[in-house]
C-alpha cells in the first residue's frame, strides 16, 4: 500500500522526437505536448498500415483479373489470327488452283476459351479486316486483325447479284465487266459493299475461295483479284 | 560498423515502426515486380506483332516470287523485262495497277529485287511512302532472275518491306 506522503519523484515526460521537433517550429497545445501515451502516432501508423494493405490487396486482385483477361484475350487473338491467316494463304495461292479453295471450321478452337465464353463469340468480316469479341462481365474483349489481300464477304452467287444489279454484267470471263483503267467504278463499288460486317456463325463452316472479276475496256480483259468469304 | 553497436543498442529507435518499414518493402517489392511483368509482357507482346508482322512480309514476298506476269520463260525465273514493266508505271501502268490490285491497300509495302551481285535492282512501289518514325518489316526470298534476251540467268532476292506505326 502507497504511503499517501511518499513524495513521488519527478520523472521527465517524454515526447516522441518528431513530435518534440515539431514543438519548436509548431505551436502545439500543451496537453499533447504533455501526452506520453503516443495514441496519435498508434493510430497513425495503424492508419497507413491498413491503408496502405488495401492497396497491395486491390493491386494484387487487379493484378489477377488483368491476368485472366490476358488470357482470354490471347485465346481471342488466336482464333483471330487463324482465321485472317487462312484469308492470307488463300489469297497467296495462284487462282484455279486446290489451295485457292479452303473450308474453315472453328471447332479446333473451342479449347482455348471457356464453353461459355465460346458461345458467346461473335465473329465478323469485312473488305477489310476480321474482328472477333465477346462479353464478359459486362465488358468487350476484342481482337482484330487486317487482311492482306482485297476481301469480300460475300458467296459467289451474292457477289453475281451485286455485280449485275449494279453493272448488268457477273464479271465472269463469259460476262465481263465494262470499265475503263483504272476500274475505279468497280473497285469502289466493291470496297463500300465489303464495308459492312458479315457476322459468322461459329457452329458453321467458313468458305473461302479466290475470286477473279473480269474487266473489259473493249480491247482486252483483265481480271481483278478478291477473296470471297461466306458460309 | 561494429554489429555489435546494433546489438547492444537498447534504445529502440527503430523498433515502433518496423511495420511501417516492413509494409515499404513490401509495397516498394510489388511495385518493382509489377514493374517487371508487365515490361515482359509488353516486350512478348512487341515480338509477337513483329513475328506475325515477319510471317506477312514472308508470305507477301512468296507470292511475288510466284506471280504468273513475273515469270520468265520457265516457271520460277524472274523476268527482268516484267521487273522493268511493273516498276516503272509510265511504261506499263495497267501491270503496275494490277500488281497492287490484289492487296488490301491498308497494307504499305513497297518491293526491292536486286541480283546477288548488285548489277540490277529494281524498286516497285504504288507510291512513295515515308519511314520517318515508322516501323519497317522486311523478308526476302531467293529467285533466280533472266537477264535480258540472252536468257542469262542470274541469282537474286525479291524483298518485301511492310511499313507500319511505330508500336508504342
Amino acid at each position: 500500500m502507497k504511503n499517501q506522503n511518499e513524495v513521488v519523484p519527478d520523472v521527465p515526460k517524454r515526447i516522441h522526437p518528431s513530435l518534440s521537433k515539431a514543438c519548436g517550429q509548431v505551436k502545439v497545445p500543451k496537453n499533447l505536448q504533455e501526452d506520453s501515451n503516443a495514441w496519435a502516432d498508434l493510430i497513425l501508423s495503424k492508419t497507413a498500415l491498413i491503408v496502405a494493405s488495401a492497396i497491395i490487396l486491390v493491386a494484387l486482385y487487379n493484378l489477377a483479373t488483368l491476368h485472366a483477361d490476358i488470357s482470354k484475350k490471347d485465346g481471342l487473338d488466336t482464333l483471330t489470327f487463324d482465321i485472317a491467316s487462312n484469308i492470307d494463304s488463300v489469297g497467296s495461292s495462284p487462282s484455279g488452283t486446290a489451295y485457292a479453295v479452303k473450308d474453315y471450321s472453328f471447332d479446333a478452337y473451342s479449347g482455348l476459351l471457356t464453353p461459355e465464353d465460346y458461345k458467346k463469340l461473335n465473329i465478323s468480316v469485312t473488305g477489310e479486316y476480321v474482328a472477333c469479341t465477346f462479353q464478359d462481365n459486362g465488358r468487350n474483349i476484342n481482337s482484330a486483325r487486317s487482311l492482306s489481300y482485297r476481301t469480300l464477304p460475300f458467296s459467289p452467287a451474292e457477289l453475281e447479284n451485286l455485280l449485275t444489279i449494279e453493272f448488268a454484267a457477273n464479271g465472269t470471263v463469259v460476262y465481263p465487266i465494262s470499265s475503263l483503267f483504272p476500274y475505279t467504278d468497280v473497285t469502289e463499288f466493291l470496297a463500300v459493299a465489303s464495308a459492312k460486317e458479315s457476322h459468322l456463325n461459329i457452329d458453321e463452316k467458313v468458305h473461302i475461295k479466290k475470286r477473279s472479276i473480269f474487266v473489259t475496256d473493249a480491247s482486252e480483259v483483265r481480271e481483278l483479284e478478291y477473296i470471297l468469304v461466306y458460309q | 560498423m561494429n554489429i555489435s553497436s546494433f546489438t547492444s543498442d537498447e534504445r529502440a529507435l527503430l523498433e515502433p515502426n518496423n511495420d511501417i518499414m516492413t509494409t515499404a518493402l513490401v509495397v516498394v517489392g510489388f511495385v518493382v515486380f509489377a514493374s517487371i511483368l508487365s515490361n515482359t509482357y509488353f516486350a512478348f507482346s512487341d515480338n509477337s506483332k513483329a513475328l506475325e508482322n515477319y510471317e506477312q512480309a514472308v508470305m507477301i514476298a512468296a507470292d511475288i516470287a510466284s506471280y504468273p506476269p513475273l515469270q520468265g520463260s520457265r516457271p520460277g525465273i524472274i523476268c527482268a523485262k516484267a521487273l522493268d514493266n511493273i516498276a516503272n508505271p509510265l511504261i506499263e501502268p495497267q501491270e503496275h495497277y494490277l500488281f497492287f490490285q490484289r492487296f488490301s491497300p491498308n497494307i504499305e509495302f513497297y518491293v526491292e529485287a536486286s541480283t546477288d551481285d548488285g548489277s540490277h535492282q529494281w524498286t516497285i512501289e504504288q507510291r512513295p511512302y515515308s519511314c520517318e518514325g515508322r516501323n519497317v518489316i522486311a523478308a526476302s526470298v531467293p529467285v533466280v532472275i533472266e537477264l535480258g534476251s540472252n536468257a542469262r540467268c542470274v541469282t537474286g532476292t525479291i524483298t518485301v518491306k511492310i511499313i507500319y506505326q511505330r508500336w508504342k
